[in-house]
């Protein structure tokens, strides 16, 4: 996908078609998707400030054990020591994405990619078994 | 995204059609606004036709709630899809928004 806003919404879907072809049941479809969401969400706001038309692919393989989810894009990476986690107490309007991302997965990992922008691996242990796969968008 | 506006004697029933994420997150919020600042303070949203809302909705949602509670109104959620009424628990908001399973009792609440 590429950098629109509007381009989140038929993510969600080639995402949402491409779990439920490996068998992932629509609790794990619905955290993954969102987790996934919003990460290229943060990467349209955050890595590449709004400029459209930037590169975000999305990848996923599956296994009997586990979903792994890639996501990656080529804008300014993200730097973990500045995050501060929300305070959900305080009913705050900004700094969700990431937390959303946290807990609706088992891991959250970061690092740069070759690009030099940001490379997110999200795993998440699957409910029920399935055949192997793997599609890329 | 299309919204549909609907004027109940005891509160104002908004009810959007389509996925509430980044790309429609500015639009819903200054038409939410616009509803405050005209009076319109009582609000209930109706989510029926909402399947995904992502954290950009999110955070339309604890700013309206916010504004209408510091105008003397509130926001009520109803008809919530399991994605997202999975996406408030996940951060918490089931506890602090007001959610009813329905249009009818979200609206009756405010009666």
């Amino acid at each position: 996908m590429t950098s629109e806003p509007e381009q989140l919404a038929a993510m969600r879907v080639w995402l949402r078609r491409a779990l439920g072809a490996q068998d992932v049941g629509p609790e794990e479809r619905g955290r993954l998707v969102a987790a996934t969401s919003e990460l290229c969400a943060n990467s349209i706001r955050h890595a590449y400030g709004g400029r459209r038309g930037e590169p975000i692919t999305v990848s996923l393989r599956t296994s009997e054990d586990e979903v792994m989810i890639e996501v990656d894009d080529r804008g300014r990476p993200f730097d973990p020591s500045r995050y501060r986690p929300p305070d959900l107490d305080a009913a705050p309007e900004r700094g969700l994405g990431l937390h959303i991302a946290r807990v609706a997965v088992d891991h959250l990992s970061f690092d740069v990619n070759a690009h030099g922008g940001n490379h997110w691996t999200l795993l998440r242990r699957r409910a029920r078994t399935g055949s192997d796969g793997g599609e890329r968008r | 995204m299309r919204i549909e506006l609907t004027r109940t004697p005891g509160a104002t029933v908004v009810a959007p059609e389509g996925d509430l994420d980044l790309a429609v997150a500015d639009d819903v919020r200054s038409r939410l606004t616009g509803l405050i600042e005209a009076g319109e303070v009582r609000l209930v949203l109706d989510l029926a036709a909402v399947p995904y809302v992502d954290s950009s909705g999110l955070g339309v949602l604890v700013a309206t709630m916010k504004r209408a509670r510091a105008a003397g109104g509130d926001i009520k959620l109803c008809a919530l899809q399991p994605d997202v009424r999975s996406l408030l628990e996940m951060t918490r908001l089931v506890k602090i928004i007001d959610v009813h399973p329905s249009r009818a009792e979200a609206v009756a609440s405010w009666q």
